[in-house]
This record gives C-alpha cells, sequence and structure tokens, in this order.
C-alpha cells in the first residue's frame, strides 16, 4: 500500500483551475448575499435578521459557522500531531454547542432587545467586567478572522498552487463584499446553502477515503510507524483532551458571533437550533480526523499540519477529490469569515462607537448612521485581517490556540452572569485577567494545548472566591431594558 | 464544458514536470543551521525539519527525508519502508525510512515515542534523481511529557467542565421553574430569591 500511495506532496489542480473556482464561488456568494439582503431593510434586519429565524435557518447557521475552515483542517491537524486522542479532542467542541444550547434560551429571553455578548456584560459587570470582555472580545474574533483567512490562503496554494497572498485575498474580498451588502440576513442565507454542500461533501468525501483506503493496514502502519499516534496513553494528547472542549465552550459562551444568532432566532427556537447543530457537528471532526491519521500511514508528504486533510482527500481521490475539498474548505471558510464580520461589526457599533457618539451627542445614532457604521466596520475588520493574514506567520493552531487562555477565562462570567445574582464585577474583571494571564503562562511554557484549560480553571476558582468576598446583588429584570 | 477542459487538462501532479537543467554537479542540501546546531527537543512527539538547497537556482524537483541508522546497524524493520539507494550515507547513517517525500523544504513528523532519532535529506531532480545529499543529520530528542503531569492536567480539565455542566444544569433547572411558576400566573418572570453561589 505504501508505495502504491506513496505521494509527492504538491498542488492536485492547476492555477488556473483554482481561480475558475474562486471565481464561480465568489459571485455565486455575492450574488446570494445580495438577494438575500434585500431583506435588510433596518438595522435590525441587518444586524439581527429582524430577530425571526426559524430551526431549520437556526441549525444550519449553527453547523455552518462551527465548521470552520479550523474544524477541517485543524481536526486532521489535531489527529496528525495527537492521534486518535486529538481526533477525539477536536470533537469535543461539540460540547459547546450542547452547552449553549440552554444558555441561548436564557440569553433571548433576558435581552429581547439585545444586540450583543459585550451589551450583555456591561449591563451586567458595567464598565469593570467590559473593559476585558471587549478587549478579549475583539481580539478573539481578530484572531479567529486572520486564522480563517490564512487558511483561505493556505488551502489554495496546496490544492492549486495559487499563490498564498492572492488566494487569502480573494477570499476576504468575496467574504466582505458579501457581508457588507446583507448582513446577518446574507450571512444566515448564505449560511444554509453552505451548510449543506460542507455536510454532503464531508460525507462523500468520507465514502470516497474509505473505499480508497484499508483502515487495517492504516492501523498497521500507524502501529510500527507512529505508534503514539494510537496510543491510549499519549500525554500530550491526555493534556489536550479537556483544554479543546474548554476553548470550544469559551469560544461560543463569549463570542458575538453565537449571541447575535441567539439574538436573531425567533423565541424558542435557540436551545433547540443549537443542540440539533452540536448532534450535526460532533462526526465532522472524526470524519476530518482521519485524514491526518491516514496521512503518514499512506506515505503522503506534510510539511505544514495544518494541510494534512485537504492534502490527503486530494491526494487519495484525484482531481475530483481536490475540487470536493477546494468547495467544502470554501463554504466553510466563507460561512465562518462572514459570521465573524457581521457579529464583529455589530459588536464595534454596538459596544464602542454608539456609546462614544451617544456620549459626546446625547442622542442615540439612527438606523441610517448604524448601517454606515457597520458597513465601515466590515471594511476595516476585512482590512486587519488581510494585513494580520499576509506575512503567513504560524501554523493555525498556534495562532487561534493563542486566543485560548482568554476566551477560556471568559466562561464563569457569561455562565455566572447569566444565572445568578451574586455574580459580582470585580469577579468578572478579576477572573477573566488572571485566567488570561496565567493560561498564557501555560501557552509559553508548557504549550498552546494546555493555555485554555489552564485559563479556565483559573478563571473559575479565581471568580468563585471573589463572589464569596465581593458578592453582588444583580437584578435580571433590568437587562430586559431599552 | 469548457471548465471541464481546464480541470481535466491542467489538473497535472508535479511528478510530470520538466527534466532538471543539469545543476546536479553544483546543487548541495543542507538542514537549517539552528537545527544542526543542537538537537530538536520535543515533549509531543512531533516536529518539522527544514532545509536549504544551494547551488539550484531554479531547482524545480523533490525531496526525500529518510530516518537513519547506523551503518553497523541492521537494516528496516518489518513494515518499514527503505528507499534512497542511491543516496549514499549520511554521515554517521544509512537511510532506512522515508518519513516525507514532497516539493516543499519543510517535513512534519509527528507520533514518536520516546527516544532519539536522526534523519537526512535528499534533493531529487525532475526525473526522481538523486542530485545532492545532506551531510550532517538532523537529530531530535523525543522525550514526552511526564504521566503525572498529563494526569494532572486531565483530572482539572474534568473537574472544570463537571462544573459547568453543573452550574447550567442548576441555572436551567433553577429559572425553568421560575418561568414556569411565572406563566401559570400569569405574570413577567421574577428572579429567584436564593443565595446562589458562583
Amino acid at each position: 500500500m505504501s508505495g502504491e500511495f506513496l505521494a509527492v506532496s504538491g498542488a492536485i489542480l492547476s492555477p488556473q483551475s483554482g481561480y475558475v473556482l474562486l471565481a464561480i464561488f465568489g459571485v455565486l456568494w455575492i450574488a446570494l448575499g445580495w438577494w438575500w439582503g434585500r431583506q435588510a431593510k433596518s438595522y435590525d434586519g441587518f444586524a439581527v435578521a429582524g430577530r425571526n429565524v426559524g430551526l431549520a435557518m437556526g441549525t444550519a447557521t449553527a453547523v455552518a459557522t462551527w465548521i470552520t475552515s479550523n474544524t477541517t483542517m485543524l481536526a486532521p491537524q489535531y489527529a496528525l500531531q495527537l492521534g486518535i486522542w486529538g481526533a477525539l479532542a477536536y470533537s469535543t467542541a461539540s460540547f459547546g454547542l450542547f452547552a449553549f444550547a440552554p444558555m441561548s434560551g436564557r440569553i433571548r429571553q433576558l435581552m429581547p432587545k439585545g444586540y450583543t455578548a459585550v451589551e450583555f456584560i456591561r449591563r451586567r459587570y458595567g464598565w469593570l467586567g467590559t473593559v476585558p470582555f471587549l478587549i478579549i472580545s475583539l481580539f478573539y474574533a481578530v484572531t479567529w478572522l486572520v486564522s480563517m483567512s490564512m487558511a483561505g490562503g493556505k488551502l489554495l496554494n496546496v490544492l492549486s498552487g495559487i499563490p498564498y497572498e492572492y488566494g487569502m485575498t480573494v477570499v476576504v474580498l468575496v467574504c466582505v463584499a458579501y457581508t457588507l451588502f446583507g448582513g446577518m440576513y446574507a450571512v444566515i442565507g448564505t449560511d444554509f446553502i453552505q451548510s449543506l454542500i460542507i455536510l454532503v461533501g464531508l460525507v462523500v468525501v468520507a465514502i470516497a477515503v474509505l473505499t480508497q483506503v484499508e483502515i487495517q493496514e492504516v492501523h498497521e502502519k500507524l502501529q510500527n510507524e507512529r505508534p503514539m499516534l494510537l496510543s491510549a496513553f499519549f500525554p500530550a494528547a491526555l493534556m489536550a483532551l479537556f483544554n479543546n472542549m474548554l476553548f470550544g465552550f469559551g469560544e461560543i459562551f463569549h463570542s458575538n458571533v453565537w449571541w447575535s444568532r441567539a439574538f436573531a432566532m425567533r423565541e424558542g427556537v435557540g436551545p433547540k437550533a443549537y443542540a440539533l447543530g452540536g448532534v450535526l457537528w460532533l462526526p465532522v471532526p472524526i470524519v476530518a480526523g482521519f485524514l491526518g491519521l491516514a496521512a503518514p500511514a499512506l506515505g503522503i508528504g506534510i510539511s505544514e499540519p495544518d494541510t494534512a486533510g485537504p492534502l490527503v482527500a486530494a491526494t487519495l481521490l484525484g482531481t475530483g477529490g481536490a475540487l470536493l475539498v477546494f468547495v467544502v474548505v470554501f463554504c466553510s471558510l466563507a460561512s465562518s469569515i462572514d459570521s465573524l464580520l457581521a457579529a464583529t461589526s455589530d459588536l464595534i457599533v454596538n459596544d464602542i462607537a454608539e456609546p462614544i457618539q451617544k456620549r459626546v451627542t446625547n442622542r442615540h445614532s439612527s438606523d441610517a448612521s448604524k448601517r454606515k457604521l457597520s458597513a465601515m466596520a466590515i471594511i476595516g475588520l476585512g482590512a486587519i485581517a488581510w494585513i494580520a493574514a499576509f506575512p503567513n506567520v504560524g501554523s493555525l493552531a498556534t495562532v487561534l490556540f493563542f486566543a485560548g487562555p482568554m476566551v477560556g477565562s471568559c466562561i464563569w462570567p457569561i455562565l455566572c452572569g447569566l444565572y445568578f445574582r451574586r455574580a459580582s464585577p470585580i469577579a468578572a474583571c478579576a477572573s477573566m485577567v488572571l485566567g488570561s494571564v496565567l493560561g498564557l503562562v501555560a501557552y509559553f511554557l508548557i504549550g498552546w494545548f494546555t493555555a485554555s484549560l489552564i485559563g479556565a480553571a483559573v478563571s473559575g476558582v479565581t471568580f468563585a472566591v471573589c463572589c464569596q468576598i465581593w458578592p453582588d446583588d444583580f437584578e435580571f429584570a433590568t437587562l430586559a431594558d431599552d | 464544458m469548457g471548465i471541464g477542459w481546464i480541470f481535466l487538462i491542467q489538473a497535472s501532479p508535479v511528478a510530470g514536470q520538466e527534466p532538471s537543467n543539469g545543476f546536479e554537479s553544483t546543487a548541495s542540501v543542507a538542514f537549517q543551521p539552528e537545527i544542526l546546531e543542537k538537537p530538536i527537543v520535543s515533549n509531543e512527539g512531533y516536529f518539522q525539519l527544514t532545509w536549504v538547497v544551494t547551488g539550484a537556482p531554479d531547482f524545480d524537483g523533490s525531496f526525500r527525508v529518510s530516518e537513519l541508522v547506523d551503518s553497523g546497524a541492521e537494516g528496516s524493520t518489518a513494515g518499514q519502508e527503505t528507499r534512497g539507494s542511491t543516496a549514499g550515507e549520511v554521515e554517521n547513517g544509512v537511510p532506512e525510512r522515508v518519513v516525507y517525500e514532497g516539493t516543499l523544504p519543510t517535513a512534519f513528523v509527528s507520533g514518536l515515542p520516546d527516544g532519539t532519532y536522526r534523519y537526512g535529506v535528499e534533493a531529487l531532480d525532475a526525473n526522481g534523481r538523486v542530485i545532492a545529499v545532506s551531510e550532517f543529520p538532523a537529530t531530535v530528542q523525543v522525550q514526552h511529557w511526564l504521566a503525572w503531569q498529563a494526569t494532572l492536567l486531565l483530572a482539572i480539565g474534568a473537574i472544570v467542565f463537571l462544573a459547568v455542566i453543573i452550574v447550567i444544569v442548576r441555572g436551567t433547572w433553577m429559572h425553568r421553574s421560575t418561568s414556569v411558576v411565572a406563566e401559570t400566573n400569569d405574570q413577567a418572570p421574577e428572579e429567584p430569591t436564593e443565595g446562589s453561589q458562583a
């Protein structure tokens, strides 16, 4: 088997093919974004899709957003680096969707007119909690954007040989364009189509790969040459297991990408949509992870671990596989980048620009003014992502997981802030700051695969202690006020 | 139709490229100096090896990285592939098992148990002929995290995870029961007055 599959890593498609695919899907997404975006007549429509998203669209957007390029590219990387435990660890990110399901109902109930996660923190904890949370939210959003923009450039380069800089630029431009046209309507509408393409594509890739690969042979080869990938006692993999789960919790609990969907969904839809989304998402990293495990067994040369999945699928399945992988990953990229652009622009408009404008003019911003600010924010975010992704420094995991300790330290302030009166501003601030700092120390001293875990653990202890010393007595009804 | 033609005609693997133009006499390949200066130490069993080709400005071939064994040691074991017989011996060892074959000057290797490993790299022209072999091997020392360290972090993770689940279940149950009572009384939901602990 090793001889017949021994592949030379390199582009499978020609650059011209890549440009054609880019053009087709770029035009398609922009056209769909414009089509769906016609409904966005008010700022409420643009930012939270009129707060009337149903179960099908809600589930699809949860799945599409959570199946990021990181899922299709990082899950194989996890498996390649940390073996079977790595693939399982990545799949635990679906627990974040399960956990957020009941929380989304609570969020919708508490803040029927809300827009962002930062707005909740501001009302719940005041500025003491808002400052660190806003910094973390923006940092994470930009990090995620950058990692996905990088993924776009890398994917196109690996599959078709298009220079990284060109591919990355086109991906960012297309996503900025259609998000700009249609806001949340466009994002959720395209997410629906993209989730269908992604799920069908992954099933086809999985079946096609399984028909070409003998699992028994992969197992034997790994057992002989890379035994730690199959080991039940792989220390780094065991350390990473809960880290990834808690990173997923932190990402979903704190990120406005998920909060804006909770606000956008009809009353009662959120819990079902998020739970169903989790069920649909759970097997995806395991399927994608198998590609990573198959790489060394098949003798496929890997230079960058985050390109293992696309490279293996494309090598095994030839041109057809490369096309399929290209489409699946491009959809997963677009579905996440657009979500981030829309949700983060909401955050910039509602939590930075509007409070400043209100303080200066003593008036609320008009709908037209907020739409204009949103457009500027989307373009600005796209520009930042492009500039940061351009040098192509670091692997996707190292870029993304740098934000791990910070988002991990947001779990407790969000969670307890939603349910308990005693959760206090001092506790929120201290837990986010201390959790982030010590998590980053773990990131540098131990490794990226422990940072979220340390951040969440330190943050939890700090939060509990501070709530005992400085308890609050918050009135939840105030969150529903305009 | 036109697009289909583009894919069919242009989706060719890199192996089918033009022959080399005779730079084999001057080409050399070597691992990056920082890799040669001191061994790579990996606590996770994975690492990257990088190298450079010199004397071949338009190099369009590929590379092959092999794990080396001592010259006097036995050959490859069952299930391991031996390649590179034309490459000659790299200092202190002979190629035993190919761990990377590709066009990029970087190899990612993972899944290794504790031990010391040595690697050599060969540069091949577009026809697959070896044109340069690294003179000095790259040395990697794999030393996994200790069991107690992994167990400790696993335990901490389990505790934090359980705590999160307990808080969500308790919070949801607490507020749902309140909402149900409020709805029954046809009133706006009231918040519980418990002394909830975070």
